[in-house]
């Protein structure tokens, strides 16, 4: 028996995977070093055992369960997630902003910390009359935050989940009322996404004997026309329609009650103490060689955070009265996700369209291509971008129509 | 349903959710958020398919292997290479061993197992932590029983060598 062939069965012993032989015996028995290296094996094991094992989040089980338990009324919900994070996925300054030196943006937010909640809708998903069978908070946040918190009733499962999500980081946290303290809530008339991206087509059907207004969105290849309640008011109760032609052609259809909650107490309403340093998976960098450091930076605009993401991107992440993402390097390409270019100045820029994150578009600098999101009309957009990186900015030459994304140089 | 079944499912879940967990964490990296939805995902998966599985086998094996191809769906539906190669899972746990030697050697076990051929630290966590059988890493893993035998042992070669230091 070879040294090697006796230290696979070591393993495969010592894992009760085979039985000790013969052979085995009389090779351990005329060699120390095979010897010592059982020893070694249950060693190692102990060492192992005692290696730190991430522990799973504690709302993982109660979410499994609560779709378990309620998989079958549940179905709708589950389908229209996506949609629902249309209308709270983009944040909400949507003023168009100016090219001009010193880049103003709008007053608006101005000042509001990075994380300030701005609204709460609290969204119930009702499959028989008197029965609501779920329950889901959402928060808007200028920062793009979404905040989600979904209740089961009906059986008496709850599933609570708090789920922060910034365009680049995702923030998990446990008891909703556990992290958060007051904050500003801000009415506002129509989601952030349909004013952002939607087309007003006019008065829309009456819902629930009030009228509505349409808009069109196109997100992701798909047409989707959303009825909204002008006036959406705190305290009220509001519908959101939504129309879908899927691929099948056949239209799905549901209607969601929007209820803004003015019971829930005010605690509910601040950002969690522990930000993206701490969380997420976000590790504080240096960022001097990177240069994404902007040469010119938006009136009142400060770097809240820079670091490396985790996949080991650099990123800048900024706010004066909105939140500015940087990113070193292009638009990443994802699969079903509409590239488009925009227009500023005479040259063209790739921008992408995220339903769950502001657009994004990439400008180039001496030392590569730079990604800057901000929830912002796109044109605004690349303003913005393009007068934070104007000193460094070269046109891109040939980028054109739908062209997709390109390294740069 | 049977909510009989369901209580038993919330046991299974209970007992393998650190598992399928940390098995999920590795495959996309340490992104914390998805590794929660996507392990939510394979236990509902492994709920729609309770009846395949079949009692002799491991039920942790069997959740890996469903959460394997989870992560493997999720990554092709976003486009991504899918996480073929599992990264260390450890990075942002706190090491509380209180003695220092075993600290030191627990440091070199980590080095090494960073070092190692992904599929070689994946056998060897699957092994050793969550206690699977070869049938059932190689289920996890997709690869033959004999591949785990001899991968285990290549690995454990290399970790012993270190932590020998």
């Amino acid at each position: 028996m070879t040294h090697d062939d006796a230290r696979l069965l070591l393993s495969a012993v010592a894992d009760g995977e085979a039985e000790r032989t013969a052979a085995l015996d009389e090779h351990l028995a005329s060699c120390a070093g095979c010897a010592t290296y059982a020893t070694d094996l249950a060693g190692l094991s102990a060492l192992a055992a005692a290696l730190p094992r991430p522990a799973a989040p504690p709302s993982l089980a109660p979410r499994v369960l609560a779709r378990v338990r309620g998989a079958r009324r549940r179905r709708w919900a589950l389908r229209l997630a996506p949609a629902l994070a249309v209308a709270t996925a983009v944040a909400v300054v949507a003023t168009t902003l100016t090219g001009a030196p010193g880049l103003p943006l709008p007053p608006a937010a101005a000042a509001e910390p990075l994380l300030r909640l701005r609204s709460l809708y609290v969204e119930r998903t009702i499959d028989a009359p008197g029965a609501v069978t779920e329950e889901k908070v959402w928060w808007r946040a200028p920062a793009s935050v979404r905040v989600e918190r979904t209740t089961v009733y009906g059986d008496g499962t709850t599933d609570s989940t708090l789920l922060v999500q910034t365009p680049e980081f995702r923030y998990e946290y446990g008891e909703l009322t556990e992290h958060l303290a007051p904050a500003i809530l801000q009415p506002e008339p129509v989601s952030p996404t349909v004013a952002l991206l939607g087309r007003d087509t006019g008065p829309g059907p009456d819902v629930a004997g009030v009228p509505t207004r349409a808009y069109e969105l196109v997100v992701d290849g798909e047409r989707r026309l959303a009825y909204v309640f002008d006036g959406l008011t705190l305290g009220g109760v509001d519908a959101l329609v939504l129309t879908k032609s899927g691929e099948s052609g056949t239209p799905t259809k549901t209607t969601r009650v929007l209820r803004v909650n003015p019971d829930l107490p005010d605690v509910l309403f601040a950002p969690p103490e522990a930000g993206p340093g701490e969380d997420g998976g976000f590790r504080p960098r240096d960022l001097g060689d990177l240069r994404i450091a902007p040469a010119r930076r938006p009136e009142g605009f400060r770097v809240v955070r820079s670091g490396a993401g985790r996949e080991g991107e650099a990123y800048l992440l900024a706010s004066g009265s909105l939140p500015v993402l940087v990113r070193a390097g292009g638009l990443r390409r994802t699969d079903g996700r509409e590239q488009r270019t925009v227009t500023h100045a005479g040259a063209a820029y790739p921008v992408a369209v995220d339903l769950y994150a502001p657009p994004s578009v990439q400008v180039a600098t001496p030392a590569g291509p730079v990604t800057v999101s901000a929830p912002l009309p796109l044109e605004s957009l690349a303003a913005l971008a393009v007068g934070m990186y104007a000193a460094e900015y070269r046109a891109p030459s040939g980028v054109s129509g739908r062209t997709r994304p390109r390294r740069l140089p | 349903m049977p909510s009989q079944d369901a209580d038993e499912f919330a046991a299974v879940v209970r007992e393998h959710g650190d598992a399928v967990y940390a098995f999920v964490l590795r495959r996309v990296r340490g992104d914390r958020s998805r590794a929660e939805d996507l392990a939510q995902e394979a236990f509902l998966r492994a709920w729609r398919g309770r009846r395949t599985f079949r009692e002799e086998t491991s039920m942790r094996g069997w959740l890996c292997a469903i959460a394997a191809n989870v992560v493997r769906d999720d990554a092709r539906r976003l486009g991504r290479r899918p996480a073929e190669v599992p990264a260390p899972d450890w990075f942002d746990v706190p090491d509380t061993s209180a003695d220092p030697a075993s600290f030191a050697a627990g440091d070199r076990l980590r080095e090494a197992l960073a070092a190692l051929p992904p599929n070689q630290r994946e056998m060897f966590l699957l092994r050793e932590r969550d206690g699977l059988s070869y049938a059932a890493i190689a289920a996890a893993l997709g690869c033959p029983v004999g591949t785990v035998m001899s991968g285990l042992s290549r690995a454990r070669a290399r970790l012993v060598e270190a932590v020998r230091g």
